[in-house]
């Protein structure tokens, strides 16, 4: 999706650029993947027992610990990196090129895939409430609500290609906007100090935060939700204006532990305040645990975003074929990946096997699949120019301007 | 000059050269309207009366760039002068109202038909009442039919006064007519149905305003077109 295959062939691009470009790939793809492992994890999750398809009787607390963590930065970074390269778009191709090339990368998958995937997990949840017998509380109900005629259907989701859509918008906002000035706002950001940025900009995301439950949901609705533009927006913002100011990383070097290890601490309050078995509709947190729980959400998914922006660009600053395989197919593993992980998830409901092993083998059978079908059926084919770009042939020279 | 008036062929290459023209002035005003739009779809599902406010919002930016554009493309053109440099180009009057008709009508129709195409997928994906599908479409039309008015007015006249009443009127009027279709029977009788319900009147009403927009902008069209002289 943002792949820079064409950053290599223009000889514009200085290296600095490419090689800023590696790891804000490599993180992107990791974001992605980061996707799979996180939703597999709500199946063992006691938290979200009574709302989750499907919902395991192997169960961990461990396991929420985890996968709320990951929730709060996960996406807020993958919206940085998209803001980032949304911004190398209108500097390479103005801003016609840029809409026009995420209409192609974005939106037209969005609308390709989203039927699909609906009706892979529509098909899979019909052969689940006919086969499965340890079936999940929600499952149950829906099994229920089948066997009863005039039942009224469930809300329409754009499921987990939600980004797709919420991306779309915020790339029509990104022309809309730039009829607005921002000269002022944009060098008060660029001189911004480290200290001051990490204590004020996360206080920008709370009146977003303050529309939503905790911990924040998808916006996978079809009308636009106003909190993901104040919250996953300003991130975008953020990635937008990161693309113009070439240090801003490397500034927050020196405080990357202190911030992860903040984080932590943030996130055992957070923890603590969050319910232990979600329930739909919501309960809403009473004052002041409300803003407790907002500004923890806030901080840590800037802090953390910042943290794996930093090491990022220390551990995964490197061209491999590994690595740019594993960032070419993880637009199109991710696209697949919840109705295959659904499908293993109710073949395993039955089985009597430990927590681990059911993980590993619904992330593991998930990723084979997607990387297999990466190869077999995206990687050349119109599907694969469609979401990362034709592919070209690296010659010597630039191969070893990489490596370099 | 008479000459060119009285070309048989419309000057395509200058045509679209003052269309272009047209929608790169009104570039910063399309990114406001769409902007509008955005957010007040984005404060539709906060309650229920954010959704009214939300709609009512949509419709107003809608209504409110149709207005505009016109207002930019047209009496800003007589009032700025700038109509004296568009006569020194090799353009007859029919070039010009080609011009302007092509112009205008793609900046408000395309959001237009993404109004619709959105409106109806929301309603029929969304928990809302799908009987809402026909009232919904008549007056989705109904606010096309209005912008042609102006338009038609706008063009014939040139003048702010004349385009500022026409204006006025047709929005005061817009209430009377939802207020109308949503107390027929036929119509906005059905608004709280589950399914889709579209009735003769509904058609009936439908072709109305179809023919309606159809007259406006091909009788403009024409009578403009045999003009002469740009004044």
């Amino acid at each position: 999706m943002y792949s820079t295959e064409h950053s290599h062939a223009n000889k514009m691009v200085r290296p600095y650029e490419i090689e800023r470009l590696h790891y804000l790939d490599n993180l992107r793809a990791l974001a992605m993947i980061g996707g799979v492992f996180f939703h597999a994890m709500l199946a063992y999750s006691p938290a979200l027992h009574n709302l989750w398809l499907t919902a395991d009787r192997e169960q961990s607390v461990f396991i929420d610990i985890v996968a709320w963590f990951s929730h709060l930065f996960r996406m807020p970074l993958f919206f940085v990196i998209a803001g980032f390269f949304v911004a190398y778009l209108v500097s390479k191709r103005g801003m016609r090129g840029m809409l026009f090339n995420r209409t192609k990368r974005v939106l037209l998958p969005f609308i390709i895939f989203l039927p699909l995937c609906l009706w892979a997990i529509v098909a899979s949840l019909m052969s689940a409430v006919a086969t499965v017998e340890y079936k999940s509380p929600f499952l149950q109900m829906v099994a229920q609500a089948m066997a009863t005629p005039g039942t009224p259907p469930p809300p329409f989701s754009t499921m987990h290609l939600w980004f797709l859509y919420n991306l779309m918008f915020f790339c029509v906002l990104t022309w809309v906007f730039s009829y607005i000035n921002w000269s002022r706002l944009y060098k008060l950001f660029s001189a911004i100090k480290p200290l001051p940025f990490v204590l004020l900009f996360p206080l920008l995301l709370i009146p977003g935060l303050l529309l939503v439950e905790s911990p924040f949901p998808a916006p996978d609705k079809l009308l636009p939700q106003l909190w993901a533009f104040g919250f996953f927006g300003l991130f975008f913002a953020l990635g937008y204006w990161i693309f113009s100011t070439q240090d801003f990383i490397d500034r927050f070097q020196p405080y990357c532990i202190a911030l992860f290890v903040a984080s932590l601490i943030l996130y055992a309050a957070y923890y603590f305040y969050i319910p232990k078995e979600f329930t739909f509709p919501s309960t809403p947190f009473e004052f002041p645990q409300n803003i407790i729980v907002k500004l923890c959400e806030a901080y840590i998914s800037v802090w953390m975003t910042l943290v794996c922006l930093v090491a990022g660009k220390r551990y995964v600053n490197s061209h491999s074929r590994t690595m740019r395989f594993f960032s070419d197919s993880s637009y199109w593993i991710y696209i697949i990946h919840l109705p295959l992980l659904f499908a293993v998830q109710y073949q395993l409901m039955d089985k009597d096997w430990g927590l681990l092993a059911k993980y590993s083998a619904s992330v593991g059978i998930t990723l084979l699949i997607g990387a297999v079908s990466y190869l077999l059926l995206v990687r050349w084919t119109p599907i694969g120019w469609m979401l990362n770009g034709r592919k070209r042939a690296v010659n010597k020279t630039e191969t070893v301007a990489m490596k370099q | 000059m008479n000459s060119i008036a009285n070309r048989a062929v419309l000057n395509m290459p200058v045509i679209k050269q003052l269309v272009y023209k047209d929608w790169y002035l009104n570039r910063k005003l399309l990114a406001v309207y769409v902007g509008g739009g955005i957010f007040s779809l984005s404060i539709i599902s906060l309650g229920e009366w954010q959704f009214f406010m939300g709609a009512i919002m949509f419709i107003t930016m809608l209504v409110a760039m149709g207005n505009h554009q016109l207002s930019v493309t047209m009496i800003n053109e007589r009032k700025e002068q700038t109509l004296a440099f568009v006569m020194s180009l090799p353009v007859s009057p029919a070039d010009y109202a080609m011009a302007k008709f092509l112009s205008n009508m793609v900046l408000f129709f395309v959001p237009w038909s993404l109004l619709v195409l959105a409106t109806t997928i929301v309603i029929l994906l969304t928990p809302l009442p799908d009987g809402l599908v026909a009232f919904t479409l008549l007056v989705c039309v109904l606010i096309a039919v209005n912008h042609c008015i102006c338009w038609a007015v706008t063009m014939a006249t040139e003048t702010e006064g004349s385009f500022l009443l026409v204006m006025i009127g047709l929005n005061c009027l817009l209430n009377p007519a939802l207020y109308l279709l949503a107390r027929s029977p036929n119509i906005g009788g059905h608004n709280l149905n589950g399914d889709v319900v579209w009735t003769t009147t509904a058609t009936l009403v439908l072709l109305c305003e179809i023919l309606a927009i159809v007259l406006l902008l091909v009788g403009t069209l024409y009578f403009r077109s045999r003009k002469k002289v740009f004044y």
